[in-house]
């Protein structure tokens, strides 16, 4: 739920998600839901040469589970309360 | 042909019943080979022979044509509109007698009755004998089956008649020339109205005129003509005299009408109409209806019906072929009966010149013939019977089977003893006979069937219509179906393009159990980072929401992805929002029930494991739970149990970073409890509780916090071990907030007491040297050293006095090498720090005016720091220590750099703070050691060897920070 919640935070920002496949799709980061599947729109693929069929698509639905990376802007992190909630998710999870 | 006869039907008269009969015989051959309608058959056969006495006997020879009229008007309604039939019904009445030689029928019949060769034999051959031999023993057998109770005894007579007949009808072939017929034919075919039809055949036929007199006489002849059938049959119109044109020629006859010339000629056509139906009524109709049942079940299929009728009644060209073919392939019953027809006719006629005069006469016939057949009552039955015997099977059968009929009636009378006795009645009546006798008995035999044929017939009649009804909806049911079927078939088509494509409301669901599934009770827990997060941006952006600390749904940040739309969009966020308030309730008293029914089974069945509503992705990475027993500060344990009870080894990397971890979970618990903080102030005992666990938590920081430690009890002091690590120097701001003042400057004292111990001073060297991964982090250190903890440190002091200024500077100096400090740019921070705070004291108005022993203490605390400092003013500039260190003599040809004037401004800043508080002789002091490097700033600046003019002006801006500190500026240097 913690990188779900950071992701919460990012929308309207501009990603870069990098799947499985090695395709690198940025758009504007449109919604994320709790199995990180993402809704990028004005998306552009980072080597378009290689994928000439994602030239026409202008926003897409990505299945979490094939996602490998996503870059974020660091200025739109907050690092200092990432740790934070880390503590918290850490702290509640052996709370229970 | 089948329409002459039907035309002579159609006269109606008794007369045209019995020629009518004749036709019919031949129509009985049709049944016979029928044999499918075979359940009529089998009934009629023999056994209604003793009844036909009867009902030829006594007056129901007038009922029967009655009835065959009526019937005939009900048969034709159903299957083809009547025509001409109506209106041609007079003109039609000679015609048909013309056509129909009464003679030639009875005659025909017998003939047809020696011969017995199979129909399709007949339809092979074109020897009109052959055929009409062959039709007439299966006519023979056909009316024992169909009307075995009426024809069996008139027909029974019939192969006596047979060599009778055949002169009868020979006569009258030969009145009709092949060139005469086809003659006709071209007229009715051409004439399409039945009224200039009916002139040709009136000319050749001449007949014409005279049947229509028989057909009048018929209606009273009835029971005469039966009996004069008997004796006339044989004898009648001299049949033996044409006897060898015999069958060929009597089969001509019906269709030559011409052929047959006398009255009794017309006569027996115009009864035949009548037998026909009567006839076939019975047997016909049975089989009428059957042909209607099958024909609506045909049309759709074979389409040829509705084709075949129209085209039969309109179009005679397009008749012709089909009957033909339709004969043959579809018509294995009827097709003999015609053919016996026009052999018979014409021994001449070919089976194709047959069937063009068929054509003709359909076409003609349709005006002339129709109209007979369709005023009687044959209409109905023969008027559809013709064109459906072209075209359509069905209706041929019933052609025939009327043709058959009559035919057989004619030989059971003669056999048949029970009839003897009508034949004498008809025997009486000798000279009706003579005339038409055939016929009449003929119509008689008809009349009686056409009774049982007429009830049969309404019924068939009402049946058909019903069944046409049932068929048609039935049809048009399928037809529906089949509609349907396609518009979903197609819709299907329309969207299987999308099959797999979800729709907006796909879409709308999943994300409806995905936020009902996000959102929680307690949304700091699940949801810190981004309701924290959202809880600071709103606060930078300033729209902080007063008493709304909590994201809900649909706010900014909450990930849906759903910006701020239309108003209809809004309105449907409004209405999500409230689904999903709604799911969430759900799924918490779920839970609630759950945690109940859980603890009632929790005896009985062990424990439950249950998931929340929320599914979030199963962790694949699960790592043990270290929790239970974490080393607490093993080290320091070790440390205590170490020599010299107050002192202990310092923390390890890993004890630090455990306590630091403790204490930001306190921490963030204490902001949290921050954040639940009970406002208003009805909430007293909710506060003071919250105020007895806040302080709780505090109190465990503290502890944990190690800060009452003595000074010396490691090295570094546990305090300051803890802003080693990054996250620790970020720590401590954020504890600083929760503790007291007095904890607070306790901790800002132990920090300065302890200041060489810290990190950053001690490994400040570090950032004079060459480029490293440890310079980089050491200055990455220092940068977060001065972000966070010197702030802290100066926020605390902001609120000291004099007198705390005084002795925390005093700290510093006994217990840390000072020089070595302020060498550090942590340190250099801080002691700026304490001056400006001093001097900002010193001159502090009344109410906080130091006292003169507060003054006194800062001056001798001041003058301690310049006399540790003196002597190494120079190396306090970075600038000055990175070219220390490099190697000797490169110095010279290594120019200053602007970064190097930046990293000397703070340098540049503590030493004007110095020479504020200084005195005369520490100012002058200052001055002797600072003179190289003023003067040097200012040479640079003055002759250009600053590069740039922002170098230039970073330079005399520190030279001026410092000597205006003193009083004087640079502009006042002489050189």
């Amino acid at each position: 739920m913690l990188i779900f919640s950071v992701f919460k935070t990012l929308t309207d920002q501009v990603v870069t998600v990098e799947l499985k496949n090695d395709l690198c799709i940025t758009g504007t980061l449109k919604s994320v839901d709790q199995f990180l599947n993402i809704r990028l729109d004005k998306i552009s693929v980072v080597d378009p040469e290689r994928h000439p069929h994602m030239m026409a698509v202008k926003n897409c639905f990505i299945r979490g589970s094939v996602v490998r990376y996503v870059q974020i802007p660091a200025t739109a992190v907050d690092t200092q309360l990432l740790e934070d909630a880390t503590r918290r998710e850490h702290a509640s999870t052996h709370k229970r | 042909m089948a329409f002459r006869g039907f035309a002579d039907l159609a006269n109606g008269d008794p007369l045209l019943a019995t020629a009518k009969q004749e036709d019919e015989d031949l129509a009985v051959y049709n049944w016979d080979d029928a044999g499918g309608y075979g359940y009529n058959a089998g009934a009629l056969d023999e056994a209604g022979d003793d009844m036909n006495d009867e009902t030829f006997g006594g007056g129901n020879a007038g009922t029967d044509f009655d009835f065959a009229r009526t019937t005939g008007s009900f048969a034709p309604v159903p299957r083809a509109p009547a025509k001409p039939v109506q209106k041609p019904a007079p003109p039609s009445g000679p015609l048909p007698s013309s056509r129909t030689a009464p003679a030639t029928s009875s005659r025909q019949a017998p003939l047809r009755h020696k011969n017995q060769p199979s129909l399709e034999a007949l339809w092979k051959d074109d020897s009109v004998s052959s055929v009409l031999g062959g039709i007439i023993p299966r006519a023979a057998s056909g009316t024992s089956l169909l009307g075995a109770r009426h024809t069996p005894p008139q027909h029974t007579p019939t192969p006596p008649r047979p060599a009778n007949l055949p002169p009868a009808r020979g006569s009258q072939p030969r009145v009709m020339t092949l060139q005469e017929i086809e003659a006709e034919m071209e007229a009715l075919s051409h004439g399409s109205s039945t009224a200039h039809s009916m002139p040709p055949f009136m000319a050749n036929e001449t007949h014409a005129p005279p049947p229509l007199p028989p057909v009048q006489s018929m209606p009273h002849m009835p029971q005469q003509q039966l009996p004069s059938i008997n004796d006339g049959f044989p004898p009648q119109h001299g049949w033996g005299a044409p006897p060898p044109r015999s069958s060929l020629e009597s089969m001509l006859p019906p269709e030559m009408r011409p052929a047959s010339g006398g009255r009794h000629a017309f006569t027996p056509e115009g009864h035949l109409p009548p037998e026909m139906r009567p006839v076939g009524g019975v047997s016909p109709y049975h089989s009428l209806p059957e042909n209607t049942f099958s024909l609506p079940s045909m049309r759709p299929d074979m389409e040829l019906p509705p084709e075949m009728r129209p085209v039969g009644g309109r179009m005679p060209m397009d008749m012709p072929p089909l009957p033909s073919d339709m004969r043959t392939a579809l018509m294995q019953g009827p097709p003999p009966p015609r053919e016996p027809y026009y052999p018979p006719g014409n021994q001449m006629f070919s089976l194709d010149e047959i069937e063009r005069q068929m054509q003709a006469a359909q076409l003609g016939a349709p005006m002339p013939p129709p109209q007979p057949m369709q005023q009687q009552g044959p209409p109905h039955g023969m008027p559809d019977m013709g064109p459906e015997l072209h075209h359509a099977p069905p209706h041929n059968a019933p052609f025939e089977e009327l043709h058959r009929q009559p035919r057989p009636p004619q030989p059971p009378r003669p056999e048949s003893g029970l009839f003897k006795g009508d034949v004498g009645d008809l025997l009486d009546f000798p000279p009706l006979g003579a005339q038409p006798l055939a016929g009449r008995p003929l119509i008689r035999e008809q009349m009686p069937d056409a009774r049982t044929p007429e009830q049969i017939i309404e019924l068939s009649v009402e049946k058909r219509a019903s069944l046409m009804r049932d068929a048609q909806e039935k049809i048009r049911a399928t037809e529906k179906l089949e509609a349907k079927r396609r518009r979903k078939a197609e819709k299907l088509a329309h969207m299987a393009r999308r099959n797999e494509l979800m729709s907006q409301g796909d879409k709308d669901f999943i994300t409806r159990i995905q936020v009902s599934q996000l959102v929680t009770e307690d949304p700091y827990a699940d949801d810190f980072y981004a309701q924290v997060f959202g809880a600071i941006v709103r606060a930078r952006i300033g729209e902080a929401a007063a008493g709304e600390a909590v994201i809900k749904f649909g706010d900014v940040g909450v990930g849906m992805g759903i910006g701020r739309g239309a108003g209809r969009r809004e309105k449907a966020m409004e209405r999500m929002r409230q689904q999903v308030e709604k799911l969430v309730q759900h799924a918490k008293n779920r839970e609630k029930e759950k945690s109940a029914d859980q603890e009632k089974h929790i005896r009985a069945l062990g424990k439950l494991s249950s998931r929340t509503s929320k599914v979030a992705p199963r962790p694949l990475l699960q790592v043990k739970d270290l929790t239970g027993s974490p080393p607490v500060t093993p080290t320091s344990e070790k440390g205590r149990s170490g020599p010299g009870g107050d002192h202990k080894a310092a923390m390890t990397q890993r004890d630090i970073l455990y306590r630091i971890e403790k204490l930001y979970d306190l921490v963030l618990q204490l902001e949290q409890k921050r954040r639940e903080e009970p406002q208003g102030e009805d909430k007293e005992e909710e506060r003071y509780v919250w105020e007895g666990e806040y302080a709780a938590i505090v109190k465990l920081i503290w502890d944990e916090l190690h800060v009452m430690d003595p000074l010396d009890i490691s090295d570094p002091h546990p305090v300051i071990a803890i802003l080693g690590p990054a996250k620790g120097k970020k720590l401590l701001p954020r504890l600083l907030r929760h503790l007291s003042q007095k904890e607070s400057l306790t901790v800002v004292t132990l920090l300065i007491a302890c200041f060489s111990q810290l990190d950053v001073v001690r490994k400040a060297s570090l950032l004079d040297r060459a480029d490293s991964p440890e310079k980089r982090e050491m200055e990455k250190q220092t940068e977060l050293f001065l972000s966070t903890v010197l702030p802290a440190l100066i926020g605390a002091l902001r609120r000291a006095g004099l007198r705390l200024v005084s002795g925390l500077l005093g700290h510093l100096i006994n217990r840390c090498d000072v020089a070595e400090v302020a060498r550090t740019r942590p340190g250099l921070e801080l002691l700026t720090m304490f001056l400006a705070q001093a001097e900002g004291l010193k001159h502090a108005p009344a109410p906080d005016e130091p006292t003169d022993e507060e003054l006194d203490q800062w001056q001798k605390t001041y003058a301690a720091l310049f006399k540790e400092l003196s002597g190494t003013f120079i190396t306090l500039f970075p600038s000055a220590r990175r070219l220390a260190h490099l190697p000797f003599g490169t110095a010279q040809y290594i120019r200053p750099t602007a970064a190097d004037d930046i990293a000397d401004q703070s340098t540049w800043q503590f030493l004007a703070a110095l020479a504020i508080s200084a005195d005369m002789a520490q100012q002058q002091h200052l001055v002797g050691e600072m003179r190289d490097k003023v003067l040097e700033n200012v040479m640079s600046q003055r002759t250009g060897l600053a590069t740039t003019e922002e170098e230039a002006r970073l330079k005399i801006d520190n030279v001026n920070l410092f000597l205006n500190a003193l009083g004087i500026d640079a502009s006042q240097i002489q050189m």
